[in-house]
């Protein structure tokens, strides 16, 4: 073989992913050198990739006159993503445990699956859907509508029952030889075994609503319940939603400039710093989450 | 037969009793698929009838087929947002599985691990990025007055383009953006596709003096014509629909954009939230879920007819 020009080839192949690569964290460094600059710079001069001078101002400016709102937010993001990876976790677990068991088990388990993989291919659409939520169930400004309404994602239910189907069925039938009853089998069997699919659907779900913008642009109005994607949607929305929010006169009376543009990019890199720190951490799940889930269903 | 009835009866007890723990398992999914997905379903009947909110949904005025009147006198409207959700999501979907076929073979061709894994992530994270953050992003390259295209624009000595007032470039803006945030994801999904292929084949190939292009051409891509058609048909049935929070968050709604950005979901949102037209929106809502349930079906069908291994369901 040619030797030489696989290797060239193969150097080629490298240079156009790092220009991939390139392409994907750049926007990132963009937004947190804006936010570490001045604003002025940033009107003067436009956004760059380096700060001209280096300053911390946005974010001093941010926590000490709006630090209320923000760290509302935050503490409306960091609460939907515990009670809705839990609410969801359970929900989907017991779930797929049950659709995932044979016919002679439980007879409804391929029911039971249609019943949820139906709802993927039609829906009432978001009309009724809303209606529902805001004035049946009351889910309308309030910290539940952030989460209840995504109780079940049948993608990922398919994933656990996925893991679920893969244990082998002797442990099963050795365990019930020893007198395991069914809840035993789920809670000290299926669930250990299935972990790694589980925490795959836990990581997705996280991320899903630390994300989700769908229920807080529906189902909230009051800037009580933001979530810091909410906010920083109204931020970017609205230039002047830093002044009709303010915790107190005194910035508006004392005419202190709103750093506008660098604050929309400090709000945007709190948004995205925490998936950065656990990024190393998670990656490898969503790997074989994606693997599993992309394909097969 | 009343002995037979009571067996039936006693069989159905027996049912129940055996898998009463499966049935309470299944019981909170059953309940939440039932609140948010099939009341809404049967919320449809919403767009036969002139909604007020004192009488709800079941309880309102029903009037036939007037809001599809009212809907066909919009009716530039709706292709207006029909088009540009189809056309966005369409070269999307198309444009995408282009880029991340290319890039899982790319992949495919590097021999470090190391390095391979480090692109990988690199290149997922785009995908764990709200649409709201992209926005965030993409006005610190779009802005008019201070965004990187302009100020290379202007570099390079042309005029600063605006933007967020000219609808001509969002659809391409768009594709972009969509395609920007999902290569990684992409690629991955075809990458593992790859990892399947027998080596085996290429050393047969090499041996009978194929080059690396004639490989790719025939057997790297034949093989991976499943996966392609399975991903091409699972994003099939989002393309009347697409999350509003991309929209949102890349336009904010920007009544300037309107005549390209305006897709379906961003249009029943205005209705719904910003006019209060409930009839008309929950006319398009029904329009959207026939067209996507018919869309995802057919595309199933024309799947099994080519080969019925392709085919989802």
């Amino acid at each position: 073989m040619n030797n030489a020009k696989l290797k060239k080839e193969s150097k080629l192949c490298c240079f156009v992913i790092i220009v991939l690569m390139f392409l994907c964290v750049v926007p990132m460094i963009l937004v947190l050198s804006s936010s570490l600059s001045t604003e002025e710079d940033i009107i003067k001069y436009g956004y760059s990739f380096v700060p001209r001078h280096f300053s911390l101002d946005t974010y001093v400016f941010m926590f000490a006159n709006k630090g209320k709102m923000i760290l509302n937010s935050l503490w409306m993001s960091v609460r939907t993503v515990l009670c809705g990876t839990l609410y969801t976790l359970v929900i989907t677990v017991c779930f797929a445990y049950a659709v995932s068991q044979k016919k002679k088990v439980f007879r409804f388990a391929k029911p039971l699956s249609f019943f949820a993989w139906f709802t993927t291919i039609f829906s009432g659409g978001v009309l009724p859907w809303y209606i529902m939520c805001s004035q049946y169930y009351g889910l309308r400004n309030n910290a539940w509508a952030l989460f209840i309404p995504y109780g079940i994602s049948v993608w990922n239910m398919f994933i656990v029952r996925g893991a679920f189907r893969s244990i082998p069925e002797e442990i099963f039938e050795s365990a019930r030889l020893d007198g395991a009853s069914d809840f035993r089998c789920f809670v000290s069997i299926a669930i250990p075994l299935a972990k790694s699919g589980i925490v795959t659907v836990a990581l997705f779900s996280v991320l899903t609503y630390w994300n989700d913008f769908h229920l807080s642009q529906w189902l909230i109005t009051k800037a009580d319940f933001y979530t810091l994607q909410k906010l920083l949607y109204s931020m970017l929305s609205s230039a002047s939603f830093l002044l009709q929010n303010s915790t107190g006169m005194e910035s508006i009376l004392s005419n202190i400039q709103i750093p506008a543009e660098t604050a929309k990019m400090a709000v945007a890199v709190i948004a995205i710093a925490p998936i950065l720190v656990a990024y190393p951490f998670f990656f490898r799940y969503f790997v074989k989450g994606i693997n599993v889930g992309g394909i097969k269903g | 037969m009343n002995k037979n009835g009571k067996s039936k009866k006693n069989t159905l007890l027996k049912e129940v009793k055996s898998s009463w723990f499966y049935w309470m398992l299944a019981l909170p999914g059953i309940a939440v698929l039932i609140a948010f997905s099939y009341i809404p379903m049967a919320g449809i009947y919403l767009a036969f009838e002139n909604y007020s909110f004192k009488g709800g949904i079941f309880g309102s005025e029903f009037v036939g087929l007037k809001n599809f009147e009212f809907f066909f006198k919009n009716i530039a409207t709706a292709i207006r947002a029909t088009r540009n959700t189809i056309t966005i999501n369409l070269g999307g979907i198309v444009v995408g599985i282009i880029i991340n076929v290319s890039v899982a073979i790319i992949l495919n061709e590097i021999i470090n691990e190391k390095f391979k894994r480090l692109a990988q992530a690199v290149m997922l994270l785009p995908h764990f990025l709200s649409w709201i953050v992209v926005g965030a992003l993409s006005e610190a390259f779009l802005d008019t007055d201070g965004g990187i295209i302009n100020q290379i624009i202007c570099f390079c000595g042309g005029d600063p383009v605006s933007f967020y007032s000219s609808p001509g470039y969002w659809w391409g803006i768009m594709i972009f953006a969509i395609v920007w945030k999902g290569f990684g994801y992409g690629s991955v999904v075809y990458y593992s596709a790859l990892l399947g292929i027998d080596p085996a084949l290429y050393e047969a190939a090499s041996i009978d003096g194929a080059s690396r292009w004639r490989k790719i051409w025939n057997i790297t891509l034949p093989l991976l014509k499943p996966t392609i058609i399975i991903m091409f048909l699972l994003n099939l049935g989002g393309i009347l629909g697409g999350s509003i929070d991309m929209m949102a968050g890349m336009t904010k709604l920007n009544p300037l954009l309107l005549e390209t950005t305006d897709t379906i979901n961003t249009f029943l949102y205005r209705a719904t939230i910003q006019n209060s037209q409930f009839g008309m929106s929950a006319a398009v809502s029904l329009y959207q879920s026939v067209f996507t349930c018919i869309l995802v079906l057919g595309a199933n069908l024309l799947a099994k007819k080519v080969d019925p291994d392709y085919a989802l369901f």
